[in-house]
């Protein structure tokens, strides 16, 4: 079992990584969007925020751990950007109801609440806080099409969101 | 592995790989008036998946097969995405995530040891026999260290900046007058150790950071303090 877990590693990171090219292709295919550069500006971030993941310079490294370097920004590459699309597509799905905005808005917070507070899995919090944060600002920007009651209740349930998150984060330093 | 054996595999993975992906759409072409194109693709995909577990004992071969597999689904993907419903897309990408959190979580995740074992609590009794082994551990100067990491052969690399496990492996590498372990070459000093040595640290806290010590002692590898 280890051993195919070993095997089938690379193949679907790769997969995985592709298959972020072809939803934002579908994306701006269909609805003109203007966001297809995301993908490349994302790696390009990714490189440069490298230092994050590890303390070493890369000539310091062995090849293992480099490898593991890219398999894990790779995994933040492809986790962060599939995630806004698939609530995107879920709201497709859905006729775009409230209902279903506000379980996107629901799914949204919670995991950028989860990357804020995992530890020991850097790469599920850096995953978790870009698409979490790239979630709602679509979530958001979309929900200007709802009217005002709609942009209240969101903006009131990011705030207490944003409040509690602050408040735990931040109790140490507040008293 | 030395250099040639591993350039013979790059170059048989590389040929199969080639080779498999000309066959799929070689075929799919052929074939092109009596089946849909597409769904012999796909066929071919998952022929290759199987093949490519079934023969994963040969790295060189399975990799080939499965990264053709993945060509031929990105392709197919790319092709056909926008014709699949909303429904279905969401079905795609969400199975995608599941496995890519799975696999984050289970092969990403970077083991802290050091942060559990900090408390002041009652010491455990792991060893109590050799005193004079804790006052040489004790008399290793460790100002400058930070922290410690364990690139075992087997598993993940793990870190601790627990002070304790940090002199400790300074002690094995002065014993040992090196940093870097066969599988099982530390079996035996690991048991000494345990069994000589009191550490000053909670029970429970003891038992996560000799777990982790033992799964190194066991599969070899090498360490590093910095």
């Amino acid at each position: 079992m280890e051993l195919l877990a070993i095997i089938f590693l690379w193949p679907f990171i790769i997969l995985a990584a592709g298959l972020v090219f072809v939803v934002f292709y579908d994306v701006v295919d269909s609805s003109g969007a203007i966001f297809w550069w995301l993908p490349f500006l994302m790696f390009f971030a990714l490189l440069i925020m490298k230092k994050s993941f590890t303390e070493k310079k890369t000539k310091e490294m062995n090849q293992d751990e480099q490898v593991n370097l890219l398999r894990k920004m790779l995994a933040v590459f492809s986790i962060s950007l599939l995630f806004p699309i698939f609530i995107r597509y879920m709201l497709s799905a859905f006729n775009e109801v409230l209902p279903a905005f506000i379980i996107g808005l629901i799914i949204g917070f919670g995991f950028l609440v989860w990357g804020i507070f995992v530890k020991n899995h850097k790469t599920i919090m850096y995953s978790n806080i870009i698409g979490g944060a790239l979630t709602l600002l679509y979530l958001y920007s979309r929900l200007w099409d709802l009217g005002e009651g709609a942009r209240v209740a969101a903006a009131a349930f990011g705030l207490v969101v944003a409040v509690t998150i602050a408040f735990i984060k931040l109790k140490d330093k507040l008293s | 592995m030395n250099t040639k054996d591993a350039t013979l595999k790059v170059i048989f993975g590389v040929m199969i790989f080639a080779f498999s992906l000309a066959l799929s759409y070689f075929a799919a072409s052929y074939f092109e008036e009596s089946f849909d194109y597409w769904g012999v693709i796909m066929i071919f995909a998952l022929v290759y998946i199987v093949v490519g577990v079934a023969v994963s004992s040969v790295l060189a071969i399975s990799l080939g097969f499965l990264f053709s597999a993945d060509i031929l689904i990105l392709n197919l993907l790319f092709e056909n995405f926008g014709d699949f419903s909303d429904a279905t897309k969401v079905a795609v990408i969400g199975i995608v995530l599941i496995v890519l959190y799975a696999v984050t979580w289970f092969k990403f995740g970077e083991v802290e040891t050091a942060e559990v074992v900090e408390k002041e609590e009652e010491p455990a009794e792991v060893g109590t026999k050799n005193t004079n082994l804790n006052d040489r551990v004790e008399k290793v100067d460790i100002s400058g260290k930070k922290k410690v990491t364990f690139y075992p052969i087997k598993g993940k690399a793990f870190f601790s900046s627990e002070p304790n496990i940090i002199r400790i492996v300074m002690f094995t590498e002065q014993v040992f007058e090196k940093n870097d372990f066969k599988e099982g070459e530390l079996d035996d000093y690991y048991n000494m150790f345990v069994n000589s040595y009191k550490p000053s640290l909670p029970k429970e806290k003891v038992k996560i950071v000799l777990d982790k010590l033992k799964k190194f002692a066991d599969s070899g590898g090498r360490f590093e303090v910095t």
